[in-house]
């Protein structure tokens, strides 16, 4: 788990760094893409480095549910 | 722009990418000797599904599947389709490389992180679509012959343990494939995601993508064909990489022992292949999208959010075949099947009322 929070650690520096170029740029469309994207990566890496990740086919699964019951009433 | 040619290499090697490492043990046990015809029903279906994507595209010329629904339904409801197209390219994107350490732990490397696999094959992937559609196209069409020879001697090799017994009885069951649908959504209907190519392919190209889709449904039935003939439908379906234990017995005297090797550089090349369709779907979608003015830093928040997924796409290979098996037709018919009919069916009406309008 300890290489899972170093990883973790090492994302953040990059995705700060990146945003910073791209708002020094004055590039802001892509700063908020970056953002939004890279952040969401960094949420799920969050979750691995934690000891829970986030299953994402569950998540597909539950949602398939409950669309189901919603269609089904 | 790229040729019919690399179009339709690229469908026929996206098609069979991770289905020869996930696919061939299940089919075996859902449908013993006739698991051979599961791929010919499923590949038909899915060349049903393109045949769908095709009039889709053909409403709007040189429009992506993304800046249809845009057009179709306008900027609020587009930018949420794109949206979950991007989500649908990422998380594919995602179950192909954990396919892949999966393979590469349980076979030849078991000690090496999952993780290194997949920041490796993101980055060289991010590369390659950096350097556009062009380069993707020839690249895949440059290699194909190098994946096809080697694999199918490989096999060839093994034929020696040939028995037509393991094949017997014969059309027992041949509609077994509607008792397990999801091998229509995988891989079948993922082929959507070569839809974002479609501008940059030269005109023809419905009949590479028809014609890709049939090569990859033959080509799988032939090597579930010769798994079953090879190893008998019962060991076949207990093995996890059936495909790889043929080749690992082969050996040509005292010198060539390790042909498993160059199997191994096949599907890992075809896995790649897919991995590169997939990164580029995903982009090309943030690029209609956003209209970004930079490609790196976008290929980067992909790496980061794909090699996340990765991770976390499914907890063990158990309870990712349950899912399969259960949630991945309607998950890929959802994206596949009901968008494209819905935006199809939008088009027709405006079309038709627009036509009203003007006689009127």
């Amino acid at each position: 788990m300890t290489h899972m929070w170093l990883l973790y650690l090492v994302l953040a520096p990059v995705i700060v760094l990146q945003a910073a170029w791209l708002l020094y740029a004055k590039k802001y469309r892509d700063t908020a893409v970056f953002l939004a994207i890279s952040l969401s990566g960094f949420a799920l890496w969050g979750s691995v480095a934690y000891g829970r990740p986030i299953i994402l086919n569950a998540w597909i699964g539950r949602i398939i549910e409950a669309a189901k019951s919603l269609v089904s009433f | 722009m790229i040729s019919r040619g690399q179009f339709y290499f690229l469908t026929v090697n996206f098609t069979l990418g991770t289905t020869l490492f996930v696919t061939i043990n299940n089919m075996i046990e859902e449908a013993g000797p006739d698991a051979w015809m599961m791929p010919l029903w499923a590949g038909l279906g899915g060349m049903l599904a393109a045949l769908l994507w095709i009039a889709l595209l053909r409403c709007a010329p040189g429009r992506s599947p993304v800046e249809i629904a845009r057009d179709a339904w306008g900027p609020i409801a587009g930018l949420i389709v794109g949206i979950l197209y991007l989500l649908v390219f990422c998380t594919i994107a995602a179950w192909v490389l954990r396919n892949l350490s999966d393979f590469m732990n349980v076979t030849i490397m078991p000690k090496t992180p999952p993780t290194i696999f997949h920041i490796m094959f993101l980055l060289v992937g991010a590369y390659a679509v950096a350097q556009g559609s062009e380069t993707v196209g020839r690249m895949n069409a440059v290699i194909t012959p190098f994946l096809f020879f080697p694999f199918w001697l490989s096999l060839a090799l093994a034929a020696e343990e040939w028995k037509w017994e393991r094949l017997e009885p014969a059309f027992r069951d041949p509609w077994a494939f509607f008792q397990y649908p999801s091998l229509l959504a995988f891989p079948f209907l993922e082929a959507f995601a070569l839809t974002m190519f479609w501008p940059k392919v030269r005109p023809g190209a419905a009949g590479a993508l028809v014609s890709g889709i049939a090569s990859a449904a033959v080509s799988l039935s032939l090597v579930l064909f010769m798994v079953t003939g090879l190893l008998g439908p019962e060991r076949a379906a207990r093995i996890n990489f059936p495909i790889y234990t043929i080749v690992q017995e082969v050996s040509i005297g005292r010198v060539l022992v390790i042909i498993h090797s160059v199997l191994t550089v096949t599907l890992i090349t075809l896995i790649f292949v897919k991995l590169l369709v997939l990164l580029y779907a995903a982009f090309e979608t943030i690029d209609r999208l956003f209209r970004p003015t930079v490609r790196w830093p976008h290929l980067l928040a992909l790496a980061i959010l794909i090699s996340a997924g990765a991770r976390t796409v499914y907890e063990n290979p158990v309870q990712n075949r349950l899912l399969i098996d259960r949630y991945l037709l309607i998950y890929d018919g959802f994206y596949s099947v009901l968008i494209p009919a819905l935006l199809l069916v939008t088009i027709w009406i405006r079309r038709s009322l627009a036509g009203r309008a003007r006689k009127g």
